[in-house]
């Protein structure tokens, strides 16, 4: 636990993990990423835009047994909307995002793509395009090609493990499986990165500390 | 179980008592021959 | 990390406004997201005009001027449906090219995600998008271990016109193919366009719910009947099915049980088809029961082309109840032009209800007849014994009269059995009509009931 004071505006900001080396000043959006003791200013984050989502930094939940907490959030629009990216810290150390979009939630883990056994994402990985409705098989299970898109960072807050600059532009291959299964390809220029997890209910999370909205009951998961 | 079904089963309930009353008394309404006035005196009348 | 972390949320902080306002860039009327940051597209309540609202400039899509319509649950509307509190944010009139238009109304809660009101006129059902892909099997799919069979097939939904927020790009005339499954109470429904597939699982609602919930007062008896419309007789007919069965089981054990009795007498008497009436008197017939059904058989195998009347009179000893019966042992022969033929067995039963206990006196008052009609018929000449000629008359083998007890009548079996069928066949055909209309609706033809049928029904 590292507190730090933004070298912009003075504001204390704190670091939880190591593995979360970057976060958004509180204050002044600043981008701030950790070097030993200290912290350096690497740009600026946009103001996030007014939501409803249920889900705050310092949600916390229990997921497959293990207890996390939300500590940071990316904004990512495209053309159709936009969606939120939210940060899951587990008591274990392990992190893990929580897609928000449409109401629905899609949990995924980082995994080392040339880890990944499948036609279709080693095409990717190599720079080649796959289009949508592509069949592919990851961990013997079923894929389809379901999305591609670029996504620009719209805004960010909390720690995470990347630095979220405003304009920063990825694209984006999502895939689904028929379970309910999903995951998701991101390459920016040389840089490869995949995500593997499923659809949850917010209710399977159990969480607490959700946001508490004017007018709305929040549920107690218990 | 809703109502009719209910209503249903005590119907059943009461054709079959009706048929198990109707055996044990050996009665139809589509039997033959029945109670008859007494038509005269027949056969040895001492018991 | 700490075993127990201070919370980052401070405790005290005011719940969050729910919605955003804006301004329709068209007519200037004020706007109130209330999903800010999902929605994608508002249609103006006040002017019409399609904004986009993906991005912090609105920006005008489509421009009209037009009041909204009025629909029949406002924008705004809050109910609560299954323990949770929904909010109409987004209402979409569809059709199938401009034919057979339905409503759908998209509810809110930020809790919760999105879920579908959908309405067609004879009802109300409440959709959900499924996540999960539902898997093939022999012309039907399967979702969560649940089959579901086809129903409409190679359906083209067209957006009619829209009112409210919603969380895709949304316009007036845009199509999607659509394939419908159904099972009793739930339809499964595909939809498919340019980009992508999605699965949305609708259920069907009591008129009481959906009255409740959001105070829309749906016909109550519709018809025809919605495609994923659970019979309402299908429950009864299943219990009933079971209670007819048990019952039917019940009447057959007891008639086994309490069958046919033991002979209480018999004997045999002389007959002659002379036209004579005859007397006698038979007995001791003893009674055991409290009560029975006395049975009584006489056999005239050997006669032909007469009959006799047997009239009985079954006396009791002691209090000289009397019970009486009329019997008719017949038989006929002869030969026509399509061969020879019989009428008649030669014997008959009588049954006798609810004789109580005692001893009884069997008084038989017989007559045997001979019939006139014979002497026309061209063959009675192997029965030389009944010529005019030659008149014995006599019977061979005389009647055999058996005295019996027998307790069940075979006839009260089948009017129990008629009573217990009678109801439960009235639902049935009920329920066989309210599915035949429902499947009637089906552009596939045989769409899931209990009674699975080959009924083709194209218009």
């Amino acid at each position: 636990m590292l507190k730090v004071n933004c070298p912009n505006c003075g504001g204390e900001n704190v670091f939880r993990s190591a593995g979360l080396p970057s976060r958004v000043c509180d204050y002044c959006q600043t981008i701030l990423v950790r070097s030993g003791d200290s912290v350096e200013p690497v740009g600026k984050a946009a103001t996030l835009p007014f939501d409803v989502s249920p889900i705050q930094v310092g949600t916390m939940g229990t997921f497959e047994g293990v207890r996390f907490t939300v500590l940071g959030r990316v904004r990512w629009g495209w053309t159709d909307g936009s969606w939120n990216e939210w940060l899951m810290l587990f008591d274990d150390g392990r992190d893990a995002w929580l897609g928000e979009a449409m109401g629905t939630y899609m949990l995924t883990r980082a995994r080392p793509v040339e880890q990944v056994q499948s036609q279709a994402i080693e095409k990717l990985a190599r720079g080649e395009t796959v289009d949508v409705g592509t069949e592919t098989v990851i961990d013997e299970e079923p894929f389809i090609v379901s999305d591609s898109r670029a996504a620009t960072c719209i805004a960010a807050e909390g720690e995470l493990p990347f630095s979220a600059p405003a304009g920063w532009t990825i694209h984006s291959i999502d895939f689904r499986s028929a379970s309910g299964a999903c995951a998701s390809l991101q390459k920016e220029g040389d840089r490869v990165d995949f995500y593997q997890g499923r659809y949850v209910t917010l209710e399977e999370l159990k969480p607490y500390y959700l946001r508490e909205l004017e007018g709305w009951k929040a549920p107690s998961y218990g | 179980m809703e109502r009719g079904t209910f209503l249903y089963g005590l119907w059943s309930l009461f054709v079959v008592g009706g048929f198990l009353g109707m055996t044990m008394y050996g009665y139809s309404p589509f039997a033959d021959g029945g109670r008859a006035p007494r038509a005269g005196i027949y056969g040895p009348t001492h018991k | 990390m700490a075993s127990t972390p201070e919370p980052i949320v401070s405790a005290a902080a005011a719940p969050a406004p729910a919605t955003k306002a804006l301004s329709c860039p068209s007519c200037g009327g004020t706007l109130n997201l209330r999903a800010a940051g999902y929605t994608v597209t508002v249609a103006c309540q006040y002017c019409g005009s399609i904004l986009d609202v993906a991005n912090p400039d609105v920006r005008l899509i489509a421009e009209y001027h037009q009041a909204a319509a009025e629909i029949e649950i406002p924008l705004g509307t809050r109910g609560t449906l299954r323990g949770v509190e929904w909010e109409v944010i987004g209402y979409v009139q569809r059709s199938e090219g401009g034919a057979y238009p339905w409503e759908e109304y998209l509810l809110f809660n930020p809790y919760h995600g999105y879920r579908w009101l959908i309405s067609n006129g004879r009802g109300w059902s409440f959709g959900e998008m499924v996540t999960r892909a539902p898997t093939w099997q022999f012309g039907a799919v399967a979702l969560d271990g649940q089959a579901y069979t086809s129903f409409f097939s190679d359906g083209r939904a067209q957006v009619d016109y829209v009112l409210g927020e919603f969380y895709w790009r949304v316009q007036v005339g845009e199509q999607v193919s659509t394939d419908d499954y159904v099972r009793p109470g739930f339809m499964l429904s595909r939809e498919q366009n340019a980009q992508e597939v999605s699965w949305t699982l609708s259920q069907w609602l009591e008129p009481d719910e959906i009255k409740a919930a959001f105070g829309v007062e749906p016909p109550r008896n519709p018809w025809p009947p919605l495609p994923h419309q659970p019979s309402p007789y299908r429950g009864r007919i299943r219990t009933g099915f079971k209670l007819a069965l048990g019952a039917l089981l019940f009447l057959t054990l007891l008639t086994i049980f309490f069958g046919g009795g033991p002979t209480l007498y018999k004997t045999n008497l002389p007959v002659a088809l002379d036209g004579r009436a005859h007397s006698t008197t038979l007995g001791p017939v003893t009674l055991s029961r409290p009560y029975q059904l006395v049975s009584i058989r006489a056999r005239a195998s050997q006669i032909n082309n007469g009959w006799i009347d047997f009239d009985y009179a079954l006396v009791n000893r002691s209090t000289q109840a009397t019970y009486t019966a009329y019997g008719l042992a017949e038989r006929y022969s002869g030969r026509d032009s399509e061969g020879p033929w019989t009428e008649g067995g030669g014997r008959a039963t009588v049954k006798i209800a609810a004789v109580p206990a005692g001893t009884y006196d069997l008084v038989v008052d017989y007559t045997g007849n001979w019939w006139a009609g014979a002497a026309s018929s061209s063959s009675y000449s192997s029965y030389s014994t009944y010529s005019t000629a030659s008149p014995t008359f006599d019977v061979p083998g005389g009647a055999t009269i058996e005295v019996s007890r027998g307790s069940v009548f075979i006839s009260n079996f089948l009017l129990a059995a008629l009573l217990i069928l009678v109801p439960f066949l009235f639902f049935l055909w009920r329920h066989l009509k309210f599915e035949s209309a429902r499947k009637a609706e089906s552009d596939t033809g045989g769409a899931g009931s209990m009674f699975n049928s080959d009924d083709d029904e194209d218009d």
